[in-house]
């Protein structure tokens, strides 16, 4: 009995001494909370999906360099499904369990606002893609803005289209019923009430409409010469702007985010997209460099399909990696934060190499916006074509 | 009211009302035969609407050509998932409808992983518009409710004259009193179930160059199916027909003439009415 268990003991340290690694790497854990199913997972797979491929390619050169140490970049993805609360269960487990420090996500305005009651009192840097004004303010100071908003792209597309269309201004409003779609709106009005439009409908539709005849005879009868799709998705785009095209509409169709050009024409048909402005990705030849058709290429080949949304989601983990690199620290996310809010790095994938970087002091009370050149597309023939490089106005 | 306006909101409600029709036709004939509510019937619109997209979109195979191929490979799926699922539960509501559920939820997930996460659009394969006295028809929906009402027709022939049909209709009107007249019950279930999924997969298919597919489009169209199922009553296919077309008016009217959303909160207030003072609809059985 007494021989058993000596070797039982023996057979236990052994085993302990193998587990321990000998030269065992740091790890740093980035946390990526979005939707990852459902109909939201478009943004947050895209997320995803630029997070883990930057955590390759850096582990792929040994690790994150920060002062003498290399860290392995593990992710730890929770799936909100585009929920509040599976998006707070999510970031419990991300702060609690896993005590990530860093958090690449929240997709929905719902979200943020649902999150960031934890990850500020943990001091958690939370990288957010929500477009909600007050989730980058003053009163989070770990909170930052990962993409662009209509915030940043209206003022300008706005005074582009002013001055192409002069004698264009009756506008209406067409707006998908969430937290997302509502918050567009307001940055809509205050953008078009500014560049001297005329808002002479604002019409709202509910999430999971498939019909939008009825409510497109509605908007047709205010007799608009701009209808402007706020936040509607790739596939409700495609269909506003057939129904519009079928109804008899003629005039301009556009819309302040981010534009899917792949859904919205195969969706709408060709000639009804033809002439529709969105803000693009900048994936399209006018703007994007080598480094873009080859991040396309990888993006495709892993993933399966391009998704047009990455273009913008491609800098976040890079920034924030850079900022980590030049705070010197892993821990201290006031130190980070406080580096992030300067931290710019060159675009590889837009030709001209131009700076994305955070600003919005003057707008938000802290530098905690991205922002980056935003192309202006339109469908020309059936395809996106860029054609206008815009500059975040009203930011600093 | 502008006359055109009306004219154009009566336009809209007829073909809503036909498009909601065809997506709950497959699910009123199963749940007239088997009594079997199936949660999955939007996934299979889903995969009938999939179908399409590759055949048609992608692979570039005649649209009428595409629609046959879709429907019967929707055939094969619903006979695969009741001769190896649901007949197993025949009989046991409970089991089948969460096993009708699960059944969604696994689509849904499978879907997702092999289709991915985008929307996808498929052209339209008769594009344009026509305008009679200025109200405005898209070709394409014009094409839906043409079929519709073709296959309307089909279904209603084939209830009421084919053999097949007759033994269908005897087994959702008395299922002891059809076997005891020689009806096999597995044979009619199984067929029965197949028809309606093809009828899910041929309504997706249908309404795909119209909306868009990813696949999560199941279950809002599976709400749709069943508010019209409600208002119309279970089980009846006139009644399904019915039912198409109040939703159709009402979300039709609702959103052109009230604020954005009104229009599905008044359908839902319908559908809680109907439950309270008529539950098996205005035209079903007792």
């Amino acid at each position: 009995m007494k021989k058993a268990c000596i070797f039982f003991l023996a057979l236990l340290f052994i085993l302990g001494i193998a587990a321990l690694p000998s030269h065992a790497q740091k790890i740093l854990k980035i946390g990526v909370l979005g939707p990852m199913t459902g109909p939201a997972s478009l943004w947050g797979l895209a997320m995803h999906n630029c997070v883990e491929m930057w955590a390759e390619e850096v582990n792929a050169q040994g690790g994150l360099q920060v002062k003498t140490e290399k860290y392995k970049i593990e992710t730890v993805t929770e799936d909100t499904k585009y929920d509040a609360a599976r998006a707070v269960a999510g970031a419990e487990k991300l702060v609690n369990r896993d005590k990530v420090k860093f958090i690449i996500g929240t997709n929905g305005t719902h979200e943020a606002l649902a999150v960031l009651p934890i990850t500020t009192p943990a001091k958690v840097i939370l990288c957010t893609f929500c477009f909600d004004r007050s989730a980058i303010g003053a009163q989070y100071p770990y909170s930052f803005r990962s993409i662009p908003t209509a915030y940043e792209f209206y003022t300008p597309m706005y005074k582009w289209l002013n001055q192409k269309y002069p004698d264009k201004k009756r506008l209406v409003l067409v707006v998908k019923n969430y937290a997302g779609g509502l918050v567009v709106r307001d940055q809509a009005k205050e953008a078009t009430e500014k560049g001297g439009y005329k808002i002479v409908g604002v019409e709202t539709y509910q999430p999971a409409t498939t019909d939008f005849y009825p409510i497109m005879t509605k908007i047709l009868a205010h007799k608009p010469e701009v209808m402007d799709f706020t936040a509607a998705s790739g596939g409700d785009t495609g269909l506003l702007l057939k129904a519009a095209k079928q109804l008899g509409y003629k005039g301009i169709t556009l819309q302040g985010t981010q534009g899917d050009p792949g859904t919205v024409i195969s969706t709408a048909g060709k000639e009804n997209a033809e002439g529709h402005y969105f803000m693009g990705g900048g994936s399209d030849e006018a703007v994007a460099s080598q480094a873009m058709g080859a991040f396309i290429k990888e993006y495709t080949k892993r993933y399966g399909s391009w998704n047009e949304v990455a273009s913008q989601d491609y800098y976040i983990p890079r920034l924030v990696g850079l900022a980590i690199q030049k705070a010197g620290t892993i821990d201290n996310t006031d130190a980070i934060a406080k580096v992030l809010e300067a931290t710019e790095m060159k675009s590889p994938l837009v030709k001209g190499n131009p700076t994305v970087k955070f600003a919005g002091k003057n707008y938000y009370g802290r530098n905690s916006q991205v922002i980056m050149p935003l192309a202006l597309v339109q469908v020309i023939q059936g395809q996106p074509k860029t054609v206008a490089v815009l500059e975040a106005k009203h930011l600093d | 009211m502008e006359p055109v306006l009306f004219a154009q909101a009566v336009a809209n409600s007829i073909m809503l009302g036909l498009i909601y029709t065809l997506i709950a036709l497959g699910i009123t004939l199963i749940f007239s035969i088997m009594k079997i509510v199936n949660f999955a019937h939007g996934q299979i619109y889903m995969l009938g609407a999939f179908a399409i997209f590759y055949f048609y979109a992608q692979w570039h195979i005649n649209y009428i050509i595409s629609l046959v191929l879709a429907a019967a490979c929707i055939a094969v799926l619903g006979a695969a998932l009741e001769y190896f699922l649901f007949r197993r539960l025949r009989g046991q509501e409970l089991p089948c409808l969460l096993l009708s559920l699960g059944l969604a939820l696994l689509l849904e997930g499978l879907a997702l992983i092999i289709f991915g996460e985008k929307d996808m659009g498929v052209p339209p394969p008769f594009p344009g518009a026509v305008n009679v006295l200025g109200v405005h028809f898209g070709m394409d929906r014009l094409l839906i409710i043409c079929l519709s009402l073709i296959l309307l027709l089909a279904l209603f022939i084939f209830i009421q004259k084919f053999k097949a049909g007759r033994a269908i209709r005897a087994l959702a009107q008395d299922p002891e009193a059809a076997t005891l007249q020689g009806v096999d019950i597995n044979r009619m279930s199984w067929f029965g179930f197949s028809i309606g999924c093809m009828l899910a997969g041929l309504s997706g298919g249908l309404l795909v160059p119209v909306y868009w597919v990813s696949p999560f489009i199941g279950g809002p169209a599976v709400v749709k199916a069943f508010i019209v199922m409600v208002l119309g009553g279970l089980g009846s296919i006139p009644g399904t027909v019915l039912g198409g077309l109040i939703l159709g008016s009402i979300e039709s009217f609702g959103q052109q003439f009230l604020p954005g959303t009104w229009a599905m909160a008044i359908a839902y207030i319908l559908v809680v009415l109907m439950i309270l003072i008529r539950p098996r609809g205005l035209m079903g059985k007792e």
